[in-house]
């Protein structure tokens, strides 16, 4: 028999499913082990001691034991649970778009303790008030960067042409920002000027910073109508969570 | 290798598709069915055919109900000012078997959740709605499950009810009885602190 053997975690729930009569299984986002399922025992009994530090979207050390096909939460210490993501349907939406997104994006067990601090650090930027779109875009543009899907921001994907501050075009099949001359000729939806650097402010800036700015509803808007069938594109299947946003 | 009879392996089948059953599990009971007498065995049959043909949901609360109206909603003996919101109906027995509770009941018939693709427009909503503004309530307890889920669909509802210029509550939310102090989150101590009361 396989030994059992613990170890410590800090970790994300990004989704978190019933199971059986009392129990859960939660999908971690962890810093040390990347995506990994693990069943919670009991977790739906009102006095369970996992309940806690096991709800969608909290941040905590869990202490995990090697099951036979999924792991254990042994123990749970919650370090944030994100309370104002319940108080607003539209937190609550953008933060399950992001928690279904970076799960369907990654693979299991490939550790990435960047992608978790930017996991973190958008959950934080959601629950404290930041600007949703803003964060939600930001976080599409790193997180697919991050796992090498990010769209060319600085040249024109069919003629390499740097691409400047006159007319530009974005194609989400050809994978990023087309010179004012292909765009045309492709049929390319054309990128406004501020909506690109945007894009490129974005991909640069730490998480943190994105919590505090704003983007204007036009540019935001904008991004929107590119990014959202981008990240589609590079999905297998469209997000519940996506559908739900738009309706 | 040999193989069950026809009919025993498609009982086996037919309970493997139940949860929690599993292959061993399914052929326990079938074989207890066969070795059961004839009258058990059609009575287990009869009240599976039953629960199908007659059980569906009432036309005021959501609540499964054998008939148009639901036990709760036909006692004429309940408080028709007190209102109380719940996922499903399980939480609604959790209620009624705890007792306290004499008003009516809303079965939301489940709770937004974004990432199952449940939406506001797939659970009884609106018609919580209209109930509400027919009807002569003095509260509306929203009474979901204390999880993420559950709370944000409370916190919705709320928003959509306060303007119609009743009382909306919240059931408490803390220390559950036997807990331990130690193991609860930031969040349930601090709410516990909000919710505490003089003895």
């Amino acid at each position: 028999m396989r030994r059992v053997r613990a170890y410590r975690v800090s970790s994300l729930v990004i989704r978190h499913r019933n199971l059986s009569e009392a129990d859960g299984i939660v999908t971690l986002y962890t810093r040390e082990r990347g995506k990994l399922s693990a069943v919670a025992k009991g977790v739906r009994r009102a006095r369970s001691k996992l309940a806690g530090g096991t709800q969608l979207f909290c941040h905590a050390q869990m202490q995990l034991a090697a099951g036979r096909s999924l792991e254990i939460v042994t123990q749970v210490q919650p370090l944030e649970v994100f309370y104002h993501l319940r108080e607003d349907m539209r937190r609550y939406a953008h933060a399950s778009y992001v928690a279904e997104l970076l799960d369907s994006l990654v693979h299991d067990e490939s550790p990435d303790p960047p992608l978790f601090d930017l996991m973190l650090a958008t959950l934080r930027g959601l629950d404290n008030g930041g600007d949703p779109p803003t964060l939600v875009r930001g976080f599409e543009l790193k997180v697919l960067a991050r796992l090498g899907y990010g769209p060319e921001m600085t040249h024109c994907v069919i003629c390499s042409a740097a691409i400047g501050a006159g007319k530009a075009g974005f194609s989400i099949a050809q994978g990023g920002t087309m010179c004012g001359r292909c765009a045309n000729a492709h049929g390319a939806a054309p990128l406004a000027p501020a909506a690109l650097r945007a894009m490129r402010e974005m991909v640069e800036l730490p998480p943190e910073e994105l919590a505090k700015r704003r983007i204007a509803k036009a540019v935001g808007e904008e991004l929107e109508r590119i990014l959202r069938p981008f990240v589609d594109y590079h999905l297998a299947r469209p997000l519940r969570s996506a559908e739900f946003l738009g309706s | 290798m040999r193989a069950y009879p026809r009919p025993l392996a498609r009982l086996i089948e037919e309970l493997e598709k139940l949860p929690g059953i599993g292959p061993k599990s399914a052929q326990r009971l079938a074989l207890h069915v066969l070795r059961a007498s004839a009258e058990e065995a059609a009575a287990l049959g009869e009240a599976i055919r039953e629960v199908k043909e007659k059980v569906g949901t009432c036309r005021v609360c959501f609540n499964y109900s054998a008939g148009d109206l639901c036990d709760l909603c036909a006692d004429p003996q309940r408080d028709d000012s007190l209102l109380c919101v719940v996922g499903d109906a399980r939480d609604l027995m959790a209620m009624e078997r705890a007792g306290g509770y004499r008003g009516r009941y809303h079965v939301l018939q489940g709770l937004i959740a974004p990432m199952e693709g449940a939406g506001p427009d797939s659970l009884r909503i609106a018609e919580l709605l209209s109930r509400v503004r027919e009807g002569q309530w003095g509260e509306v307890i929203l009474a979901t499950n204390p999880t993420v889920e559950g709370e944000a669909t409370a916190m919705y509802i709320a928003g959509l009810l306060k303007p119609l210029g009743l009382k909306v509550t919240r059931i408490a939310l803390g220390l559950p009885v036997g807990g331990d102090l130690d193991y609860a989150d930031d969040v349930t101590i601090s709410r516990s602190l909000e919710g505490r009361r003089e003895v």
